[in-house]
């Protein structure tokens, strides 16, 4: 296959596939090049994150993205303690997308053509899942993350509480559906 | 030259296939679980509320696609059917029926054994997909074949790859028709649309002649018997030609198919290989039996690479139906076959031998029936070569076969084969106006068309 051939079917025009199938590998290149700069910044780690986000999707079934997930969420073991700012909450972001990207790109054959709508899901999920967890990072650090004197705005004692409450929430949120599900019939 | 497998799965119209998907974990979904854990396991060693958060969105994407995959035993059903064509062109629809949960479809599809294609559909909107294939070529063939899997919530979740479904048809050749055509130099039977060398009723007028005892006294003609008679008893009678009919053997010659780009020779892949061997073959002894048939000649067939695929020969609509039929489903055999004894030639039949002349095996049986008297026609069915995307070497090649050819049509002609050229291409005379030399009278036309054919 060369370059020049890289056109969507013709002979299937009702498909609508138009998004080849190696976008998700590209997409997965810059966000992870960028996602190390910015979690790196300009180190000598960085070559390490550069080569991993370029040599990840050229063979998925090795399993590299992943690699790169744990090497960048390393990264945030530089600092001493953790911190609120946007470099976190874009790193915690990016590890997700890093994530839905490397699955499908080790799903979509890359040299396929998708549907636009085939990335519909994996988007709503990912908004879904990213809407509340900023939201809990914010208020979480904001609570739990020392300030440069050392003061933590919550104590142990009351995090263990908060903690308490949040498995309990949590529980019941995973509980609740099968709960309320009928009981399986015996056959 | 490269005979094509033997097509081991069914080919038609429609194609169903109900299937029970098989769902295996991506690997990046449990390696997913894996580093969520781990990242988590550093989190709580480490006292890191960070870490933590940056599970979190892992653990809850590996756990939804988990949760969120298909359930097993529900059936997926898909449908391929070929449409109508326009002579060209056909259409086909695939039709997938998917299972709750599925959210896209890896269909993998190739149209006439071609490369294939891979599109990835979303599974909501996985309902009638619809395209078009070339019909570039007449006879079985498989036009369109798909291949597919299941895909579940972030591809997390696969289904295995399904049987591939196989939709074919078999394209009847177009046929030409024709003004006249050859018969054979002894022609058989009472009854028929050619005049025979037989004096007899029916035919125009062929001569005049004495009197003899079965002439009928209308037959005499007196102007003549005035003319020419000595003496009272002479009388002469005008006689009448008879009518008699044609055999005709139809020698399909069809272990070899190649097409008009020589670059494809080797690959032989039906999409690239522009017009075949085959098809000028099954067009040409389709135009011949049709025009035999209905000139109410009598015309047998002989498929040189299966020994199932003969027809005695006869006449008639329904005979030549299953010749029609039997020249349609013509296709080179992976097996050759080699014949022991050449195929029975009916008495004073005319044997049309359809070859592409690339090797000896045809020479030799059109050899062996001209020596036994019967008239033999070499149809060419090469078709022009074209050299798009040839290299030197395939050039060179191409000359050497060529250069053999020559040398065993120069053989059929010194042996008295007449030789047709059934391709239009490169030629000063229209095929009508070749096959209406070769159907004159046999010595005056035998020269003829060795000059120049």
């Amino acid at each position: 296959m060369n370059l020049s051939s890289l056109t969507p079917p013709s002979d299937m025009p009702s498909a609508g596939a138009r998004i080849p199938g190696y976008a998700v590998s590209v997409v997965f290149v810059v966000a992870g090049v960028l996602l190390t700069l910015v979690d790196y910044q300009i180190t000598g780690w960085v070559v390490f994150g550069i080569v991993l986000s370029l040599a990840a999707p050229w063979s998925p079934q090795y399993l590299g993205g992943w690699i790169l997930i744990l090497f960048l969420a390393a990264g945030e073991l530089a600092h001493h303690h953790a911190v609120l700012n946007w470099r976190f909450l874009v790193v915690l972001a990016g590890l997700h997308l890093l994530y839905v990207l490397a699955v499908l790109a080790l799903g979509l054959p890359w040299r396929s053509w998708v549907q636009p709508a085939v990335f519909l899901a994996p988007l709503r999920r990912f908004v879904a899942i990213q809407v509340p967890t900023q939201l809990l990072a914010v208020v979480a650090l904001l609570l739990l993350a020392p300030s440069k004197d050392g003061h933590r705005p919550v104590t142990v004692g009351e995090f263990a509480v908060i903690g308490a409450l949040a498995i309990v929430g949590l529980a019941l949120l995973l509980l609740t559906p099968r709960l309320t599900d009928p009981p399986a019939s015996a056959s | 030259m490269i005979d094509p497998a033997p097509q081991s799965a069914p080919r038609s119209s429609r194609v169903t296939a109900t299937a029970l998907p098989s769902w295996t974990r991506s690997p990046g979904l449990i390696a997913g679980g894996v580093i969520a854990v781990a990242i988590a396991g550093a989190a709580v060693l480490l006292a890191r509320i960070d870490l933590a958060l940056l599970a979190l969105p892992l653990i809850i994407a590996v756990t939804l696609s988990w949760e969120r995959r298909p359930p097993q035993g529900q059936s997926a059903t898909v449908t391929l059917a070929l449409g109508e064509s326009d002579g060209s062109e056909m259409d086909f629809t695939v039709r997938i029926d998917v299972p709750a949960g599925v959210e896209a479809i890896a269909l993998r599809y190739s149209l006439l054994a071609y490369e294939s294609r891979e599109i990835v559909i979303a599974g909501p909107l996985a309902g009638d997909l619809s395209g078009r294939v070339p019909l570039l070529h007449s006879g079985p063939q498989e036009l369109v074949r798909i291949e597919y899997r299941f895909l579940g919530p972030d591809a997390g979740v696969t289904s295995l790859p399904q049987e591939p479904l196989i939709a074919g048809r078999i394209i009847a050749p177009q046929r030409a028709a024709f003004g006249s055509l050859p018969v054979p130099r002894r022609l058989q039977g009472l009854t028929g649309s050619h005049e025979s060398a037989r004096a007899g009723d029916g035919g125009d007028f062929r001569d005049v002649h004495p009197f003899t005892a079965g002439d009928r006294l209308r037959r005499i003609d007196w102007k003549a018997t005035a003319r020419r008679g000595q003496n009272a008893a002479d009388l002469y009678v005008r006689r009448t030609a008879a009518l008699a009919d044609a055999t005709v053997l139809i020698v399909l010659d069809s272990r070899d198919d190649v097409g008009e780009q020589v670059a494809e020779w080797y690959r032989n892949a039906a999409a690239k290989k522009g017009i075949s061997s085959l098809d000028v073959a099954r067009e040409a002894a389709s135009s011949i039996a049709a025009g035999y048939i209905n000139a109410g000649d009598r015309v047998g067939f002989q498929d040189l690479s299966s020994r199932s695929r003969m027809i005695a020969h006869g006449g008639g609509r329904r005979h030549l139906w299953h010749l029609l039929r039997a020249i349609e489903i013509t296709q080179p055999s992976a097996v050759a076959f080699r014949h022991q004894r050449p195929p029975i030639v009916p008495p004073g039949a005319l044997v049309y031998l359809l070859s592409s002349l690339l090797d000896d095996q045809g020479v030799q049986l059109a050899l062996r029936w001209r020596a036994n008297g019967h008239r033999v026609i070499a149809v060419d069915v090469l078709p022009p070569a074209r050299f798009a995307r040839t290299t030197r070497y395939e050039r060179a090649a191409h000359r050497v076969v060529m250069m053999e050819r020559d040398d065993r049509i120069g053989l059929l002609r010194r042996r008295g084969i007449e030789f047709l050229r059934w391709s239009e291409d490169d030629t000063r005379l229209s095929r009508e106006a070749r096959l209406q030399l070769l159907s004159r009278p046999a010595r005056a036309a035998a020269g003829w068309i060795g000059a120049r054919g």
